[in-house]
């Protein structure tokens, strides 16, 4: 029993990390209708700058400028992608924005790979670390305030979105973006906008997760996959529940390896149990939630 | 960018229509390896190949299918280490081996493609993203299978006592077989098949509607998709010895399809330039000009900011890059026979006069037609009764509720063989919704539908369509890449009895069937007097034009219902009695039965022999067209008033 609890608090402060990538790819997908695959590419990368500013000895900035300095550079990039790359395919089939994000993804990978290599550096760990036992379970304080603080940067995103122009202005462009042009929205403006937050979001997502799983491209990109399952579980549209699903994959990321049954341990018999996990978890989900997600046939086809 | 969908003998490629150059390039294809050194000239040939059918495998899949796939990488290893591990425990060497990895390699697609059923676009990228992740994680993990990290080792390939560790040799296998496969996929692009594939690209829901079943061809194609890039897994092996999943990671399935877009995605020769410019670029260019760049591996870096630039500028890609110069050609050959024309006037400046007088003023509208439409209805005449024929179609109290609204409540009708059936009603009334439930698109939530004798209520679409059920749809779906001719070819499919394998290997059958039909679409075409426009794309044609393109293309597969939703919308008035006289010849010519969807009262009370009445999901009135046009309920609902007649 003890194993179980105390494996669900360790995958809370995984599954809140994906909930912020979560929620940066939902925020994107409403305002712009683009499935921002390069999501991982960009907190990837921006990792790598904090990186790049805080150790190297020739640059010396004292981290917490370098961690201004890296926001700021994801807001750049943010504000690059959608008004270089992607405004001008707004008329195109949805998949060749797609295919753009892509084209990001693979960019931002190899120009890392390039740069620093795949072997893995060593991340500033922005976090004190040491650790905390409470009933016998003991937790990393960096974990800890990763869980906090990522829990209130979402909340401040959902209060964003809820409650201020900007966040009615996104919904309204995402409902119907022509409706929303005519009405006086600003289409294009709140489009940018959306796209630098949803980058510095993820580059915090970065930052925060680099310490903790290592700094190499592939094992950045990869923490996005999860993410993107789960704002599939909020229909690419509710961060609520992305959120929640981030959180559940996070748990189950957590738990499956050690799952017992008897003298039969999961994590010895079915190889990559959690990524087969989270693959079936997102067909099934399709599948499954398809008709009531989407509606009728006719409404599947625009999409 | 058109995938032709291929249209006869004009439009043969040049090495087809000269024999001594083709014999030619043949000769040069197998001479030059034993000219130039086998190093690095023949092994990079031979990487080229693979590679190419690595792109292959997504032309097929995303170009012509449009689904897309980013787990080609994993899906790849799966043949390079199935046809590993046969070769090292059941001793089945290449060649054999070969087509075994691509079956490895399709089951393993099929995989995949399974929720690419219910899954499309956005959402399937991120399916084949995780499934990616979970096949090179299990890759590395399954020692018993892919030896790890570390990876497999095969012994060299022998064809009976000959090593074919000389690359020369190799590389006519490894071509043989690339342009083998190449020609397959070809010949299937190129009949039924591939007509069957486009139609899914463009809209499933037309696809269905057209009987075609999408489960099986998507299915279909994520197999041939898999068995393809099987195939080049397993050449990858044999020209190494070796293989590691470290070579089947995420980044080589993202290279894969940037690759492939950077071709044009669709184009088979496209995917066989930028495949061959790759390897060249990746194994001598870049070594030999920027050798510090190229270890560090600047070419995936100029392959992604490619892709990145030609989205922005050149959406179509290397393919589109040849079509577009091809026209340009053409324009200037154009151009220079109008100057000629002009400096000797003749029967040529006439002709090119014509040419262009008819490029121009395509439209439906024809001053006669209104009398001809009139002489029809006339010829008719006033009926009081409906037809006294047995009913095909039968819809009893049928009910569709979308979340907390009722579209359709209970609403009952009864198309008659031979007759000429309306339905109308306001905006909103459930008109189109009731179409979806008689076509198979929506299953309803109540009631019974009855078609040609039979319960079809729980029939999916395409079988629906089968039984001899065509539709056109109130906003058109046509393909706007292909012809008018090629649009109604995809209409056949029913119509058409060679099965996958015929259309594979185009055998005899295949090809008689598409001749057969082809003449059919001809026929079709010139009842509707369209024939002179068959091989213009559809793209930027007058709406006119477009709604006679689709309802030919509902006619080619000879339905005995035909179902029409709003096909005169976007029409002025000269084109809806032109068109209006197109449905009654129609029916009396070649006798399908039709229920038609309209708001032109003009067309309903001209061509309907009994009309139906839907007002807020609910029946409202039937009965023939001049009880209609009298009935104040109708009026009311209509003008919320009373006192005006309809019509």
């Amino acid at each position: 029993m003890k194993f179980y609890i105390q494996n669900i608090i360790l995958g809370l402060p995984i599954g809140v990390i994906w909930a912020l990538l979560a929620t940066s790819v939902v925020m994107i997908y409403r305002a712009s209708r683009v499935l921002n695959l390069a999501v991982g590419g960009i907190s990837m990368i921006s990792a790598y700058m904090l990186f790049q500013m805080a150790n190297d000895e020739r640059w010396g900035i004292p981290l917490p400028i370098a961690v201004v300095l890296t926001i700021l550079f994801a807001a750049a990039i943010g504000w690059i992608i959608e008004r270089i790359l992607l405004r001008p395919l707004r008329d195109r089939p949805t998949l060749v924005s797609v295919i753009m994000t892509i084209g990001i993804l693979s960019l931002t990978t190899e120009v890392a790979s390039m740069v620093w290599t795949v072997d893995r550096q060593p991340a500033p760990n922005l976090l004190p670390t040491g650790a905390i036992r409470f009933w016998g379970i003991a937790l990393g304080v960096d974990q800890i305030l990763t869980f906090f603080i990522t829990m209130a940067i979402v909340g401040v995103v959902i209060y964003l979105f809820r409650a201020t122009t900007l966040g009615v202005a996104m919904r309204a462009v995402s409902d119907d973006r022509r409706a929303a042009l005519l009405m006086g929205v600003p289409v294009d403006r709140v489009s940018s906008l959306t796209w630098i937050i949803g980058s510095v979001l993820g580059a915090i997502a970065g930052i925060l997760v680099a310490p903790q799983v290592g700094l190499t491209p592939l094992g950045m990109v990869f923490q996005s996959i999860p993410a993107l399952a789960a704002a599939l579980f909020g229909g690419l549209v509710s961060i609520e529940l992305a959120f929640g699903g981030a959180m559940v994959l996070g748990v189950l990321w957590s738990v499956l390896p050690g799952v017992e049954l008897g003298a039969w341990r999961l994590h010895d018999h079915v190889i990559g149990v959690q990524q087969i996990a989270i693959f079936a978890l997102v067909v099934v989900f399709l599948v499954v939630r398809w008709q009531q997600l989407f509606g009728s046939a006719a409404k599947e086809e625009e999409i | 960018m058109a995938i032709a969908v291929r249209a006869p003998a004009e439009k043969r490629s040049l090495l087809v229509r000269v024999p001594r150059l083709r014999t030619v390039g043949l000769l040069f294809l197998v001479i030059w390896p034993w000219v130039l050194p086998a190093q690095p000239w023949s092994s990079m040939a031979v990487a080229a190949a693979i590679q190419s059918l690595a792109l292959v495998s997504l032309v097929v899949l995303t170009g012509w299918v449009g689904q897309i796939s980013l787990a080609q990488a994993a899906i790849m290893g799966v043949g390079a280490f199935s046809a590993a591990q046969i070769t090292m425990h059941l001793g089945i060497d290449f060649p054999f081996h070969v087509p075994i990895a691509g079956l490895a390699s399709a089951g393993t697609a099929v995989l995949i493609g399974l929720p690419a059923l219910r899954i499309k676009g956005l959402y399937l990228a991120i399916a084949t993203l995780a499934f990616q992740w979970m096949l090179e994680e299990s890759l590395l993990q399954m020692h018993w299978f892919s030896g790890g990290f570390n990876g497999v080792t095969i012994p060299t390939p022998k064809i009976a006592t000959y090593s074919l560790s000389n690359e020369r040799l190799f590389y006519y296998f490894a071509w043989g077989i690339a342009a083998l496969l190449m020609l397959l996929v070809a010949n299937m692009r190129d009949s039924k098949t591939g007509r069957a594939w486009f139609a899914i690209r463009g809209s499933e829901i037309a696809a269905r509607s057209m009987g075609i079943n999408v489960t099986r061809y998507k299915l279909l194609a994520f197999a041939v998709s898999g068995f393809v890039i099987g195939v080049a897994g397993s050449l990858k092996l044999n020209t190494v010895g070796s293989a590691t999943p470290l070579q089947y990671l995420f980044p080589f399935s993202i290279t894969f399809l940037a690759l492939a877009v950077l071709g044009g995605i669709g184009s088979l020769a496209g995917a066989v330039a930028i495949a061959s410019i790759f390897i060249f670029l990746q194994d001598y260019g870049f070594p030999q000009i920027v050798p510090s760049l190229a270890q560090k591996g600047a070419l995936p870096i100029l392959a992604a900011a490619l892709l990145i630039v030609q989205l922005i500028t050149n959406p179509g890609g290397l393919a589109a890059t040849k079509e577009k110069m091809k026209e340009d050609i053409a324009k200037r050959h154009l151009r220079k026979k109008m100057r000629q024309a002009r400096k000797n006037p003749g029967p040529a400046a006439s002709q090119a006069a014509a040419l262009h007088e008819s490029a121009t003023t395509i439209t439906l509208a024809d001053p006669e037609a209104a009398a001809r439409l009139a002489e029809r209805v006339a010829a008719r005449g006033e009926r009081a009764h409906r037809l006294d024929s047995p009913a095909l179609l039968r819809a009893e109290d049928v009910t569709i509720r979308f979340g907390g609204v009722v579209a359709n409540d209970k609403v009952s009708l009864e198309v008659r063989r031979g007759e000429i059936t309306g339905l109308i009603g306001p905006n909103g009334a459930g008109k189109t919704t009731h179409f979806n439930t008689l076509n198979g698109l929506l299953v309803p939530d109540e009631g019974r539908i009855h078609f040609a004798g039979k319960d079809i209520t729980d029939m999916p679409t395409h079988e629906r369509a089968a039984m001899g059920m065509s539709r056109t749809f109130q906003i058109m779906r046509l393909f706007p890449r292909l012809t008018v001719f090629e649009n109604i070819m995809v209409g056949t499919h029913l119509q058409n009895t060679a099965g996958v394998t015929s259309n594979v290997f185009m055998l005899p059958r295949s090809r008689n069937e598409d001749a057969r039909l082809s003449e059919r679409c001809r026929e079709i075409l010139a009842l509707l007097g369209i024939d002179h426009l068959a091989d213009e794309r559809v793209a930027g044609m007058p709406f006119g034009i477009l709604r006679l393109v689709e309802l030919a293309r509902a006619l080619v597969a000879s339905p005995q219902l035909l179902l029409l939703d709003e096909p005169a919308s976007g029409l002025d008035v000269s084109e809806t009695d032109a068109f209006s006289e197109h449905l009654m010849r129609i029916r009396d010519e070649m006798g399908p039965t039709i229920l038609l969807i309209e708001h032109d009262m003009r067309l309903v009370m001209n061509v309907s022999d009994y009309v139906y009445v839907l007002e807020f999901g609910k029946n409202l009135a039937e009965g023939v067209p001049s009880e209609i046009q009298q009935n104040p309920d109708v009026i009311a609902a209509y003008l919320g008033g009373e006192g005006v007649t309809v019509g």
